[in-house]
């Protein structure tokens, strides 16, 4: 079993490609910018929901790295498969920042009150509870083998853009992939076991 | 591509992450190792996990600025657009109704966090029966922030509301407003304590003509 890439569908010729699309946003093209947000955003919220936990924040992350792509477009070079890459770095860039900052002030908050309700009302819903299994699951991957996993799966980033974007050889990202990968078949086939 | 450098692209195939040229290359490989088909087997229950994690979809697209504005001002103007529109959307929201539930008390927490996260300025609240409070002023002062712990609920016709004085001036910022968690809470924009010499709650009368007797419940004195 594995997943299939968007890609492996052919691109019908009249779909602009990143590039074209990004130098069109450069010089203000709304249209454009309009077409890569419809591209990447799906991709940017998953990314940015499993970072912070929280909807609506990883709502308001996703329009903020866009936002900062309608500003930087100018400076950002157009070529072939960059554009999620950045996009993705950008919206776990702003996503840990906010989650630490969050994290700094509901411990300094806690300090004076002990009682601060995690704010989740939206999450209660039924997809979450069938969802949560595998989500705590996640949560015993290192930080290190999550992101992978995570740009893997919700980014949709090949092995090599996310070495790009985390910064790291291509071989550790193999390597993460593989040990986060099989931590999850082993206690996935261990729970499976254990309900019989 | 040899048998090792194949092996190694297994946990990338399953997760989708090899491009158009990686995947094709494992394919092949995969026709003809009987191991990596084994290996990508297994990993069957690790997929439809993954696919049950529910995503919540993306929001609507964002609002883009004036383009008058970003072509005669500078980066500091943008840079700093971007930063307020973040705090704003942060902390005033920018979602669709279909999450707004216990809203406004999760954008108090968010603000108060927020200021918390930025070295606010702080002064302590004390009262009565261990009532205890903090007024803080944070984000850049560009907000300040009441949270009292230990009051009980006001009474019918009564608000607890926050005054703040500075020589002979008094003014209020505001109500405090009962949170889930029985805290009472205050989020109001710029800074409330500016030459501020102390901050009283007090328990009055909801109606700003109202005859009901006032009766302090906490104050602090700012140094």
């Amino acid at each position: 079993m594995h997943r299939e890439r968007a890609e492996v569908q052919p691109r019908p010729i009249d779909v602009p490609l990143d590039e074209t699309l990004l130098r069109r946003v450069a010089q203000r093209d709304e249209t454009a910018f309009h077409l890569i947000y419809r591209r990447h955003a799906t991709a940017v919220m998953a990314v940015a929901y499993r970072i912070l936990g929280d909807r609506e924040t990883a709502a308001e992350t996703t329009q903020i790295t866009f936002l900062r792509l309608w500003h930087r477009a100018s400076t950002l070079e157009p070529r072939e498969g960059r554009l999620r890459p950045w996009l993705l770095s950008v919206a776990r860039n702003a996503a840990i920042d906010h989650e630490r900052h969050r994290r700094r002030g509901i411990a300094a908050f806690g300090a004076l009150f002990t009682s601060l309700p995690e704010a989740d009302p939206a999450e209660t819903v039924i997809a979450r509870a069938r969802a949560r299994e595998t989500d705590d699951l996640l949560a015993t991957l290192s930080p290190e083998q999550r992101a992978v996993v995570e740009l893997a799966y919700f980014g949709e980033l090949t092995q090599t853009e996310i070495a790009a974007t985390l910064g790291v050889p291509l071989g550790t990202v193999k390597s993460r992939l593989r040990l986060g990968l099989g931590h999850l078949r082993t206690l996935l086939l261990a729970a499976k076991r254990e309900l019989g | 591509m040899d048998d090792r450098t194949a092996h190694e692209d297994l946990d990338a195939f399953v997760i989708g992450a090899l491009d158009a040229r990686e995947r094709t290359s494992f394919e092949g490989h995969l026709a003809s190792c009987d191991s990596c088909a084994r290996g990508v087997a297994s990993y069957g229950e690790v997929m439809e996990g993954l696919h049950r994690i529910a995503t919540p979809p993306a929001p609507p697209v964002p609002q883009l600025p004036m383009r008058s504005l970003l072509r005669v001002r500078s980066r500091a103007f943008v840079a700093g657009t971007l930063a307020a529109a973040a705090c704003a959307m942060i902390v005033v929201g920018a979602a669709t109704p279909a999450y707004q539930r216990d809203r406004a008390q999760t954008q108090r927490y968010a603000a108060i966090a927020l200021m918390l996260a930025t070295v606010p300025r702080e002064v302590a609240l004390v009262g009565s029966d261990g009532v205890t409070g903090r007024a803080i002023v944070g984000d850049g002062r560009r907000q300040s922030g009441f949270i009292v712990r230990g009051l009980a609920p006001a009474p019918a016709g009564y608000v607890y509301r926050v005054w703040v004085r500075g020589g002979v001036t008094r003014t209020s910022p505001g109500v405090l407003e009962r949170t889930g968690n029985d805290l009472e809470v205050l989020v109001t924009p710029g800074d409330a304590l500016a030459r501020a010499t102390s901050v009283h709650v007090m328990l009055e009368s909801a109606s700003i003509d109202g005859r009901l007797p006032r009766r302090e419940m906490l104050s602090g004195t700012i140094g």
